[in-house]
């Protein structure tokens, strides 16, 4: 036995994904150079018209399809049962492909050899997808017949294996983590497909489509019998990616599909293929034929099939040319002609990712004279049974040598005898649910006629049931829930606001043998071992808050800040007699500040010190080598140093007593040492014409050696304009030069004279370079003085303060709910389902309870039931739940504010009693 | 539809030998449970014996018996699909799982999880084959009979498949390591063609002797397809799946069962209640229970060998159920 979970309730199909790219990236050798190819659904041409069989037989005049026999019913190419199948925003384009396959004939190569590739990139615009899997359907109207091994030859247009790979982002370089999905079926339904993956995270996945159907292309006549054409092919008219997202569906319609409708005994003279009319071995492969009623007209020569798949999908809409006349006619399905016995089967199959529990099915006929528009002929009267198919392994649903009414793998849940469906809805509430992938109704013929059906619709139970199977021993284990909503914990008096419930029962022979758990509150729920309650916490939220508050400030608090001000504003200030102002009342704290002294007398002392240093800078730039130069003259003379230039002494700037400049001193932070000693004043007196020093120079070197130059110096007044001025102002510069000769060498003596005559006024330049000092020593006092004055201003000003830190102690006392308070219940946010704030409950409830298979050897007993009842029902998924709010209008439509989500877990076998 | 379960009654109740329940006179010695019809069942939680002998004191020591049992208890249960043995005196050698297939040599085959269990799969179309390793035997062993279990139910299409299934011993004696085994084929049991889904899936009579290693090899032909869903673990290597076939190999080793006595002593041993009727000697009547669990069910029985020219009288009823399935009505509703 192996562990399975059953998820009645369950599914994952969240929205449509956006694909950013599709393309065919490899495929069998045997496809080279032939047709294929996958657009966006919406796209022409849809090619559906080379899937569509020529040269039907009526007699011996061929036809070809009709106007409106390649198309898909449904507005936008989207079957109706994918647009409800998807939980969330549907969208066509960029979403969904159409992939077609024209391949080579039968006859050339085998079926398993074919396949092809595809790869599908998703948009990532927003985020990485989630992907829970794919959906897609075939074309439900091609011609089929089905084969002996039970299959579909056709299969819809369904390749019949399909595999799903996908690159892992995380799990990518890892040899054995999960990376595909196969499936693998004899034969497809006609309806939507849904190949869950699990949550998979990833931009790009591969789907590969194998073993392709065979596509019945021409019929025509070879000799006295018919003959046809097939090759293989696949065509899919829509195949999508979604997005992986909980859920739970809860609505009376459940999506299937046609497996097959075949005709017992089979008969073909209006149909696609007559097997009475085949040679041996085109008639080998075929076990059985389409039921379907293919509708001929001779002017022009065509033909529209009434197709059996029309009952779950809908039918086409056909132009009719009668006559001249054209008519709009809808499909549906009629059968060839039946005789008292004859049997139409209709195997269909669920369609959703999980099987669901079936309460029954509704059958609507078409109007009557519809049928005789189409045949000339009435309806017939049926004896219809469903039967519920648990096939073992290996052995396909559609095996045409099982008769449903005699095989132990088929079990009968719906009778009624003698129907005919003409303008009228049977409801078939079967005997018991049923969990079947696969079912089969059998019209037996008790009244010759055609059978016509318009619509056949399985509908969900209420309530969720696990029973015994045909094929398969269960071992019932466990029982796990789980209850979501906004409002389920919003009292423990209810389950949600609209008083849901529900039952855990043991039904067995009919009987309700014991109620394994019941919850009508969530304090019933809560009793039971093993349930948690996820809750919003409920709390009074104040709408309006009033209270009364003292704030103290207690001890060592601070607050540490740094403020930075701008002002601006001015002043004006009266003084003296009649200035007066108007007292103000002075706060209890600054009492101690006294606002209007009024009359006093006092008296000003201070006293101070003052030095001052000042430094003269003359304009010369080099009054040193001034005085140097004339220094030298002293040296010459022969005369004591300093006699012609004696500089003052240099003295300094002392600090005073007191203003040192230790820390917190006078001085302080002023370095002593660069306070220059205070060596007096030097006044300079010079000529106004700015004589090059070279001049000087020229002058110390003829005192130093008049005799080297002498022939220098006229030169050196001829070519200054130092002689015009010696002219000007008279300068007689005489030189003379004498010299007694010692033997020994050399002497000499240098005599000089420079003599004036003030001719022209005086000009001098002086300069004057050095510093001086002085200190004051200054002391005031003021006997009496009295001033008043009145201060009027005004100030603007603008502050930004950073506060740095601080602690503020503070006693706070606040007095609550004051008249005038409103407080309102209200839930919290932190449980979150989905991006919606959730209330979530889960439990499990052990069962061991074994269930035989009905087809086993013995058991004691057949009927026993798992029932899990929904009082007052729920919500058909989570997406439509309300978001929590406090005031829901009244509804007496049944539970709206929860879905309950129900799964077992199961061991299951197969019997090996299939011999 | 309930029907109640009743206890087993009457003469139906005693292992008997042609209508007679004394099985120490009864012309072949031997009792047999009633024939059990389909959907009927027996739910035998043992068997009550009463024995009489001249002096049973002498039947207590296993050594002063000729070898043969006193009282052997022999099954016969439907241990696998349409093979009847009695499963307490065979020992199966499984050859089965992920374990199995994998060391073995794989052509054209993965091993996968298929409806919770490891089967071969085959890989696109045409032929396939899985050899498995030598599995050495820590003594000589006799071989049987070989039952095998297939993905696919015995209802499914020839057209979809055939195969062969083949097994090569090594006896003892023989080095596995280099000596050429001996090669049986199992399926097809006739023919030299390939065994079809609709055939038996077991080999009786074999009687391989004194194997010391043997291995299974697994050949298939896959034309077409079957319905399977399954999860695919590490790389893509981009081939397309085939069909499931090969789950299991079973070898079945015969051995001696517990139930067969030799001695007073060894029924002692094995019964839940065990008396004499006299204090002392000589030990002439005894009443046991043998408990001994087993639902019986449509062509399944259990017999009671006993051993001539020992007992007076032997007796052995069963302490059973009788289960009757509900009657089938899937086809009468309304009717």
């Amino acid at each position: 036995m192996h562990s399975q979970t059953y998820l009645p309730l369950r599914t994952t199909i969240g929205t449509s994904a956006q694909l950013a790219d599709a393309k065919i990236i490899d495929h069998a050798p045997e496809l080279a150079g032939l047709e294929m190819g996958v657009t966006t659904v919406g796209i022409l041409p849809h090619h559906y018209d080379k899937f569509q069989p020529v040269g039907l037989l009526r007699g011996s005049t061929g036809l070809v399809p009709g106007d409106g026999v390649a198309t898909f019913p449904a507005p936008g190419e989207i079957p109706i049962d994918l647009q409800r199948v998807m939980r969330g925003p549907f969208d066509l384009f960029n979403h969904f492909l159409r992939i077609w396959v024209v391949g080579p004939k039968v006859t050339s190569t085998t079926h398993a050899k074919l396949w092809i590739e595809l790869e599908l990139t998703l948009s990532t615009k927003t985020e990485c997808p989630l992907m829970g899997g794919i959906v897609y359907g075939g074309y439900p109207f091609l011609p089929s017949y089905v084969t002996p091994y039970g299959a579909n030859s056709a299969n819809f247009g369904l390749p019949r294996e399909l595999r799903v790979s996908w690159d892992g982002h995380l799990g990518a370089d890892f040899l054995d983590d999960e990376m595909a999905v196969v499936q693998q079926e004899t034969t497809s339904h006609s309806g939507v497909h849904v190949l869950a993956t699990g949550p998979v995270r990833t931009e790009k996945i591969r789907i590969r489509l194998a073993d392709f159907p065979t596509i019945l292309h021409a019929v025509g006549r070879t000799g006295t019998l018919q003959s046809y054409r097939e090759f293989y092919g696949i065509l899919i008219p829509y195949l999508g990616v979604f997005t992986y997202q909980e859920d739970v569906r809860f609505a009376p319609p459940v999506p299937a599909g046609l497996l097959a409708a075949v005709t017992i005994p089979a008969t073909g003279d209006e149909g696609y293929l007559d097997p009475n009319q085949l040679s041996n071995n085109q008639a080998a492969p075929v076990a059985a034929v389409a039921a379907d009623h293919v509708y001929a007209t001779s002017s022009p020569n065509e033909y529209f099939p009434l197709n059996a798949a029309s009952m779950f999908h809908g039918g086409r809409t056909f132009t009719i040319n009668i006559a001249g006349r054209q008519e709009r006619m809808q499909e549906f399905f009629i059968s060839q002609k039946l005789a008292t016995g004859d049997q139409v089967r209709v195997y269909f199959a669920q369609s959703e990712e999980h099987r669901r529990c079936l309460g029954g099915l509704t059958l609507t006929g078409p109007e009557g004279k519809l049928v005789g528009w189409f045949t000339s002929e009435k309806s017939g009267d049926f004896d219809l049974a469903v039967y519920e198919l648990d096939p073992v392994e290996g052995v396909s649903p559609i095996a045409p040598e099982r008769d449903p009414t005699k095989d132990k793998y088929a079990m009968l849940v719906y009778r009624r005898r003698q129907v005919n469906f003409d303008d009228q809805t049977i409801k078939c509430t079967f005997v018991r649910p049923s969990t079947a992938r696969s079912l089969v109704a059998v019209f037996t013929c008790v009244k010759p006629g055609r059978l016509a059906i318009k619509s056949l619709q399985l509908i969900q139970s209420a309530h969720v049931h696990v029973a015994s199977r045909q094929a398969r021993r269960q071992q019932v284990r466990q029982l796990h829930f789980r209850l979501v909503g906004p409002n389920l914990a919003e009292d423990y008096a209810r389950l949600g606001r609209e008083g849901f419930k529900f039952s855990i029962e043991h039904v067995v022979g009919g009987e309700v043998k014991e109620v394994l758990f019941e919850a009508r509150t969530l304090s019933d729920l809560l009793q039971l071992a093993g349930v948690r309650l996820y809750a919003n916490q409920r709390y009074l939220e104040t709408k309006t808050d009033v209270s009364q508050e003292v704030n103290e400030t207690l001890p060592d608090s601070f607050e540490h800040r740094t403020t930075q001000v701008g002002s601006h504003g001015w002043r004006r200030s009266q003084s003296g007699a009649g200035v007066s102002w108007t007292p103000v009342d002075t706060p209890v704290h600054l009492q101690r500040y006294n606002h209007n002294p009024g009359i006093d007398t006092f008296a000003t002392r201070s006293n101070g010190e003052t030095r001052s240093k000042t430094e003269h800078l003359g304009f010369l730039a080099d009054a040193t080598s001034l005085v140097n130069t004339l220094n030298t003259l002293e040296t010459l003379l022969q005369l004591p140093p300093n006699t012609i230039v004696n500089p003052p002494p240099a003295n300094a700037l002392t600090l005073g007593a007191g203003w040192g400049a230790a820390a917190g001193q006078m001085w302080e932070g002023v370095p002593t040492g660069a306070l220059r000693n205070i060596n007096g004043l030097l006044n300079l007196s010079t000529q106004p014409i700015n004589f090059p020093t070279a001049v000087y120079q020229s002058l110390i070197n003829i005192f130093s050696d008049p005799v080297g130059t002498t022939a220098n110096l006229p030169a050196l007044i001829g070519t200054l304009p130092l002689s015009t001025f010696v002219v000007l102002n008279g300068v007689s510069v005489g030189i003379n030069a004498g010299g007694s000769v010692n033997v020994a060498g050399l002497g000499g003596s240098l005599g000089g004279s420079v003599s004036t005559s003030q001719l022209l006024p005086t000009a001098t330049r002086t300069s004057a370079t050095g510093a001086t000092g002085s200190i004051t020593y200054q002391a005031t006092r003021t006997g009496k003085s009295y001033s008043q004055s009145l201060n009027d201003g005004f100030d603007e000003s603008e502050s930004y303060t950073d506060y740095q830190g601080g602690i503020h102690k503070r006693k706070l006392t606040r007095e609550l709910l004051q008249p005038g308070t409103v407080r309102e219940r209200a839930a919290g946010v932190h449980i979150q389902w989905q991006e919606q704030t959730m209330d979530v409950v889960v439990g499990s409830v052990p069962l061991k309870l074994n269930l035989p298979a009905l087809a086993d050897k013995v058991y004691d007993q057949r009927d026993e039931w798992v029932r899990v009842r929904f009082g007052n029902g729920m919500r058909d998924g989570l997406r439509p739940l309300p978001t929590p709010v406090t005031h829901v209008p009244v509804q007496c439509s049944g539970t709206t504010d929860l879905v309950m989500d129900v799964w077992f877990d199961l061991k299951e076998e197969v019997v090996r009693d299939d011999y | 539809m309930i029907i109640d379960r009743v206890r087993l009654a009457g003469d139906a109740a005693y292992l008997s030998d042609q209508g007679a329940i004394d099985l120490a006179t009864s012309t072949n010695t031997r009792g047999q449970s009633l024939p059990i019809g389909e959907g009927l069942g027996l739910e035998v939680a043992g068997v009550h014996l009463l024995l009489q002998a001249k002096d049973m004191h002498k039947l207590y020591a296993r050594t002063k018996n000729d070898g043969k049992p006193l009282l052997a208890f022999d099954m016969s249960k439907e241990m696998f699909p349409e093979f009847f043995a009695d499963p307490y005196a065979h020992r199966v050698h499984s050859v089965a799982g992920f374990e199995d297939f994998q060391r073995g040599l794989l052509d054209n085959m993965r091993a996968m999880e298929v409806e919770g269990k490891a089967t071969l799969v085959s890989m696109g179309w045409g032929s396939c084959a899985w050899m498995s390793p030598i599995y050495r035997l820590p003594m000589p062993m006799p071989i049987r009979s070989v039952v095998w279990e297939l993905a696919s139910a015995r209802l499914a299409p020839d057209e979809g498949f055939g195969y062969v299934l083949r097994l090569q011993v090594w006896s003892d004696g023989q080095d596995p390591a280099t000596d050429t085994p001996s090669e049986s084929q199992i399926a097809p049991v006739a023919g030299s063609g390939l065994a079809r889904p609709s055939d038996l899936r077991h080999r009786t009579g074999i009687d391989l002797k004194d194997v010391i290693a043997y291995r299974v090899v697994f050949k298939a032909d896959v034309q077409r397809d079957t319905d399977l869903f399954e999860t695919q673990y590490g790389p893509d290597d981009g081939q397309t799946l085939g069909r499931p076939l090969l789950r299991a190999v079973h070898l079945l080793e015969p051995i001696t069962s517990a139930y067969a006595f030799h001695s007073l002593h060894e029924l002692e041993i094995r019964s839940a209640e065990f008396s004499f009727l006299e204090p002392v000697l000589p030990l002439q009547t005894l009443s046991a229970f043998v408990a001994l669990p087993a639902l019986l069910i449509h062509r399944e029985a259990m017999a009671l060998e006993v051993r001539p020219a020992v007992w007076e009288l032997v007796e052995a009823r069963l302490d059973a159920e009788v289960r009757v399935r509900p009657p089938v009505i899937n086809h009468l509703i309304g009717e």
